[in-house]
C-alpha cells in the first residue's frame, strides 16, 4: 500500500505541459527520489505531492484516502518539507522550530523539547538562540533538517535539500540524513539532479525529462542500465556509439560500431525489458571507469585482455588524443576507430599523454544497451 | 542683517525652551491634539493598507497592478490636491456634504488617511512582496491556516512594515495645505502643529513657531529613533 500516491498528475504553466505523470506512489518507510536535470518538472511534482500546488489534473491519495481542497492543511500537518533554500523564519533558530510545532498544536514546553532534541541531532544546539538569518549555509540547511524531523512527519519531502552546499558540508549531511532516515523510518519523498546522492540514498527512483517518467526503477539499475540516451548521459555515461546487431544470442549480443566489434552481455535487469534481432540498431552506452587501458608498447598486452571473451572483440588499439586531470581522477580520450572516453585513477597521470598508442578493452557486462527508438 | 537674523533665531529658541519646558498650556493642547489627529488617520491607514497589501502580494486580479500604480502615485500626492478633493466631497453642496463634517477634526483624519494611506499601501505592499515566494510555500507546508499565514508573513516584513507605517505617520504629521483647508486651523479645535507653525509664523511669532517646530521635530525624531533601534538590533543579532 502506498502511504502517499499521485495518479494522473499533469501541471501546465500557459500552454506548456511542464508534468504529466500517470501514477506515482510512496511505499511506507521507504526512500523513493526522483532525479532529472534543472526544468524537468521533479521540484513541481513534489509540491504537488506535498500539497503545496495544484495540479492542472489529476490527484493525490494519502493512505488511500482522495484528497480534497479541505483536507490540505490537515495532510499538510502529517507531512513536512525541506527545500533547497532553508527558508528559515527572521527570527532565533529555537523559535524556527517551535514556530512549526506550534502551529500544528504542540504546546510550548513540549515544543522547545522537541526543538532541543532534534537541534542536538544534528549537532546545532549550541546555536539555539542565534539568530537564523545569521547562520552559514551548512548550518542552515541542519536547522531546516531539524524542523522537518521535529515535526515527526509520516512524509517527508526534500527538494534537493543539498543543492546549495560545498562538497565536504554536502557529504557530511548526506550522511547524517541517512543515518537519521535508518533510525526514524520515515517515508520519504527525496528529489536532486545528483545521481551519486540519489544511489547513496534512496530505495527506488524515477527519472523524469521534459515532465515525463521515463524510467523507474532501483537506483543501480538506473546508473547501470540507463533507458535513454538521455538519461544515459545525465547518469554520468561518457560513451554512447551507435550500433548495428550482427547476431543475438540469448545473454549475449555481438553488435558492429563503426567496425569494431562488441560482445554485450545483457544484464538481468534488461533481459526482461529488451532484446533484439540481427541487423536492429542500438546504441551502446559505456562508462569510463569501466574501461581498461594500458600502454601499447607494454609487453603483457594480455593483462588487458577479458577473461572468456573471443580475441579480437572487447580489446582494441588507438591514440590518446588528449588527457586531461579532474580532481582524483584522469579523463583520456582515445581514438580506437572510435571516440572512446576513459577515466582512471590520478595515479596514472604519467603514464599517458597525446599521441601515446594505447590499449582498451572492457568487460562483457561493462556496456548496457540503450534501444535506439527511445 | 546677519546678526539681526541670529538674533531671532536664539531669542526665538530662548523663548520655544521655555514654552517647552514649562508645559505651556497652548503648546501641549495642540500637541496632544496633533497625534491624536495623525494617530487617528494613521490607524485607520493601515487598517485599510495591510490587507489590501496582503491581497495585492498573494492574489493576482484583474486591475491588481492598476492599484499598485496608483498606490506609487500616491506616495507624492501633493496635500493641497487632497485638501481640495477632501474639501469638494465635504462641503456643503458636495456628496458628503449632509455629514456636516467640513471644519472639525473629522474631516482632518480624513485627509490625513488620504495621504497616508497610499504610502502604507505602497510600500507595505514592496514589503510584503520581498518575501521569498518559496517561503510561503514553507509557511504552507507547516500546515499554517490561512490566518497563521497572514500573520507569519506580516510577521516576517515587520520592519519593512513599520518604516512604512513611520512614513505614512510622517507624511500625514507633517503635512499642512490638507489640514489647513479641511480644517480651517480653528484655535482649540482644528490647530494642529503645522497649520500653528503656519500661523505664529505669518504673525512673526517667532518664538512661538520654533517651539511647535521643535516638538514636530521631535516627534518625527522619536518614530525614527524607535524604528532605527529595532531595525538596528536585528542587524546586530543577523551581522555581528
Amino acid at each position: 500500500m502506498y502511504i502517499i500516491e499521485g495518479r494522473d498528475i499533469s501541471v501546465r504553466a500557459g500552454k506548456r505541459r511542464i508534468l504529466e505523470v500517470k501514477m506515482v506512489g510512496l511505499e511506507e518507510g521507504k526512500v523513493f527520489s526522483v532525479i532529472g536535470p534543472n526544468g524537468s518538472g521533479k521540484s513541481t511534482l513534489l509540491r504537488v505531492m506535498a500539497l503545496l500546488q495544484n495540479p492542472d489534473g489529476g490527484c493525490v491519495y494519502f493512505r488511500e484516502e482522495r484528497i480534497l481542497p479541505r483536507d490540505r492543511i490537515r495532510i499538510r500537518r502529517r507531512t513536512s518539507v525541506v527545500f533547497q533554500e532553508p527558508l528559515l523564519l527572521d527570527a532565533t533558530v529555537e523559535e524556527n522550530i517551535v514556530t512549526g510545532l506550534r502551529i500544528r498544536g504542540v504546546d510550548a514546553a513540549s515544543a522547545r523539547k522537541r526543538a532541543k532534541h532534534w537541534l542536538e541531532r544534528f549537532k546545532v544546539a549550541h546555536l539555539s538562540d542565534r539568530w537564523a538569518r545569521a547562520l552559514s549555509g551548512g548550518e542552515s540547511q541542519r536547522v531546516s533538517l531539524a524542523r522537518a524531523f521535529a515535526l515527526e512527519p509520516e512524509v517527508l519531502f526534500l527538494d534537493e535539500p543539498f543543492a546549495n552546499l560545498d562538497a565536504p558540508t554536502r557529504e557530511a549531511l548526506l550522511l547524517e540524513l541517512c543515518d537519521v532516515l535508518h533510525c526514524t523510518g520515515v517515508t520519504t519523498f527525496f528529489v536532486s539532479h545528483d545521481f551519486k546522492e540519489v544511489a547513496f540514498i534512496a530505495d527506488s527512483t524515477l527519472a523524469l525529462f521534459d515532465g515525463k517518467p521515463v524510467q523507474q526503477d532501483l537506483p543501480r539499475n538506473i546508473l547501470e542500465h540507463p533507458a535513454t540516451e538521455r538519461l544515459a548521459q545525465f547518469v554520468g555515461i561518457e560513451n554512447i556509439w551507435p550500433a548495428r546487431v550482427i547476431e543475438a544470442q540469448p545473454k549475449k549480443i555481438l553488435a558492429d560500431v563503426k567496425g569494431q566489434r562488441i560482445v554485450v552481455a545483457a544484464a538481468a535487469a534488461q533481459e526482461e525489458r529488451i532484446w533484439f534481432s540481427k541487423g536492429d540498431s542500438i546504441k551502446i552506452a559505456l562508462r569510463g571507469e569501466k574501461i581498461y587501458c594500458l600502454p601499447a608498447d607494454s609487453k603483457n598486452v594480455d593483462a588487458a585482455r577479458i577473461p572468456g571473451i573471443p580475441t579480437g572483440y572487447n580489446l582494441w588499439r588507438g591514440k590518446v588524443k588528449s588527457v586531461f586531470a579532474f580532481g582524483d581522477i584522469v579523463k583520456i580520450t582515445a581514438e580506437c576507430g572510435i571516440e572512446v572516453k576513459i577515466s582512471i585513477p590520478a595515479g596514472c597521470l604519467n603514464k599517458y599523454k597525446a599521441g601515446d598508442n594505447i590499449i582498451v578493452s572492457f568487460s562483457t557486462d561493462a556496456p548496457t544497451i540503450i534501444n535506439s527508438q527511445q | 542683517m546677519r546678526v539681526i537674523f541670529l538674533d531671532t533665531v536664539f531669542e526665538g529658541l530662548e523663548k520655544a525652551f521655555v514654552l517647552i519646558f514649562s508645559l505651556d498650556r497652548e503648546v501641549l493642547s495642540i500637541t496632544i491634539f496633533t497625534l491624536k489627529i495623525t494617530g487617528t488617520a494613521t490607524i485607520i491607514s493601515i487598517a485599510i493598507a495591510l490587507p489590501l497589501a496582503l491581497l495585492l502580494t498573494l492574489r493576482d486580479f484583474p486591475g491588481r497592478r492598476f492599484i499598485i500604480s496608483l498606490a506609487n502615485l500616491g506616495m507624492g500626492l501633493p496635500p493641497t490636491v487632497v485638501g481640495l478633493w477632501v474639501s469638494l466631497m465635504l462641503w456643503r453642496s458636495g456628496p458628503f456634504g449632509k455629514l456636516g463634517i467640513m471644519y472639525t477634526p473629522a474631516a482632518m483624519v480624513i485627509a490625513q488617511t488620504v495621504i497616508s494611506t497610499p504610502i502604507i499601501l505602497a510600500l507595505s505592499t514592496a514589503a510584503l512582496q520581498q518575501i521569498d515566494k518559496k517561503l510561503r510555500w514553507h509557511i504552507m507546508a507547516l500546515g499554517a491556516t490561512p490566518l497563521q499565514m497572514l500573520f507569519l508573513m506580516l510577521k516576517e516584513a515587520r520592519y519593512s512594515l513599520m518604516a512604512a507605517i513611520m512614513a505614512g505617520f510622517g507624511g500625514a504629521i507633517s503635512e499642512v495645505g490638507a489640514s489647513m483647508m479641511v480644517g480651517g486651523n480653528i484655535q482649540g479645535y482644528t490647530r494642529v502643529l503645522t497649520t500653528a507653525i503656519v500661523l505664529e509664523t505669518s504673525r512673526g511669532h517667532f518664538d512661538m513657531a520654533l517651539a511647535l517646530s521643535f516638538i514636530l521635530i521631535l516627534l518625527a525624531y522619536a518614530a525614527t529613533l524607535w524604528l532605527t533601534l529595532l531595525q538596528q538590533r536585528r542587524y546586530r543579532n543577523v551581522y555581528y
